[in-house]
């Protein structure tokens, strides 16, 4: 088994900006507002698909259901995820952006996950989507409580509540799956291709941005601190529903 | 019409519809007191809501994502999930911009 990198804990680096310090009207530094542009331009191009492109969102999913209550329950959840997409929207709007033009939705999607999920072929593809995306939007959510940018910190703890419902809809859809011994080898399987996409999500440990960002309160972690302590959740879970999670270092893209 | 949260009316009961709960566990983790999961059924019930700021049911409930969890108020019956889905306006959500001496203040719903 391989080993996971080292890694710098974002208590350690100090904070230079208080909570709610800035609201999208006030002057604020250049490299501070294209800071909080960049993340929101993330959130807002992946999560805008929800109602501006149900054929991929929705549609799909909905045809590989396989029980009622799966609809209710996904149909539940796309929902929400419709109401996050004009959190965004707004914010994005607010420093000038318009994030529903054809222009802002025809950029690549910044994290090559969500193109994995316009690929699924199955119901386990789409519970390990949520299973590792939409825990990792938890986590985002998260690291905003008391965030230096006003409308962050207001969004944060519902959006980290929110979309942890939404991992546990995942959990809720794989556990079924690996209810039958036939589920859970086919489960397996897709594991391998899903984890290290999900490890991936957290980008480079090396990454200099992120100490930037710690440092001017507009997050808390480190990438690598937040991808071990995803990769410890999510092991856990895994393994509680009979799944073997795979070397941690095989077929990443991003250490 | 229906209670508002901004009115702060008096909750007098917290009920979870059953047939429509489907475990995404919100509910547990915002107001973790008031909130309880039965193993054999798998469905949640609000047997302690008198234990917790009331603000947390409230938001417990806008947060179920099927509108599941329903309030008894002194001004009435409320399905806090969709009406605020039904009052939604891009201007009144906690991410939109506010003056900074209410940039602290909580949410509080947009009906």
């Amino acid at each position: 088994m391989a080993v996971a990198p080292a890694f710098v804990k974002g208590e350690t680096i100090k904070r230079e900006i208080p909570p709610y310090t800035f609201e999208p009207g006030d002057p604020m530094p250049e490299d501070y507002r294209q800071a909080v542009i960049h993340i929101l331009t993330i959130e807002s191009r992946i999560e805008s698909e929800y109602p501006m492109m149900p054929e991929k969102t929705l549609v799909p999913a909905m045809r590989m259901a396989p029980r009622p209550e799966d609809w209710v329950r996904y149909a539940s959840y796309w929902a929400q995820e419709v109401q996050h997409a004009t959190y965004w929207i707004k914010m994005l709007a607010e420093l000038g952006i318009d994030a529903t033009s054809q222009e802002f939705m025809s950029r690549p999607k910044p994290i090559y996950i969500f193109d994995m999920r316009d690929e699924a072929d199955s119901w386990a593809e789409w519970a390990y989507f949520s299973y590792f995306a939409d825990r990792q939007g938890a986590y985002m959510g998260w690291e905003w409580l008391d965030s230096s940018y006003g409308p962050f910190a207001r969004i944060a703890e519902r959006s980290w509540r929110e979309e942890e419902g939404h991992a546990q809809m995942a959990h809720e859809m794989l556990s079924y799956i690996c209810s039958t011994s036939e589920g859970r080898e086919f489960a397996q399987k897709k594991l391998e291709k899903w984890y290290p996409a999900g490890l991936d999500m957290f980008g480079k440990s090396d990454s200099t941005r992120q100490y930037d960002y710690i440092r001017w309160g507009l997050r808390r972690r480190t990438n690598e601190e937040m991808r071990q302590a995803f990769k410890a959740e999510v092991d856990a879970l895994l393994k509680s529903i009979g799944l073997e999670p795979p070397d941690p270092l095989a077929n990443r893209r991003f250490l | 019409m229906a209670a508002r949260e901004p009115d702060n009316p008096e909750i007098l009961d917290v009920e979870v519809a059953p047939d429509i709960c489907c475990r995404f566990m919100n509910c547990l983790r915002i107001a973790r007191k008031a909130f309880r999961l039965d193993k054999q059924t798998g469905r949640s019930s609000a047997p302690g809501w008198r234990e917790v700021d009331p603000a947390l049911l409230w938001q417990a409930a806008r947060s179920c994502p099927t509108g599941a969890i329903r309030l008894m108020t002194a001004e009435g019956y409320v399905v806090p999930r969709w009406q605020e889905t039904d009052a939604w306006s891009m201007d009144r959500h906690p991410a939109a911009a506010r003056p900074h001496e209410r940039s602290r203040e909580p949410y509080k719903g947009m009906a």
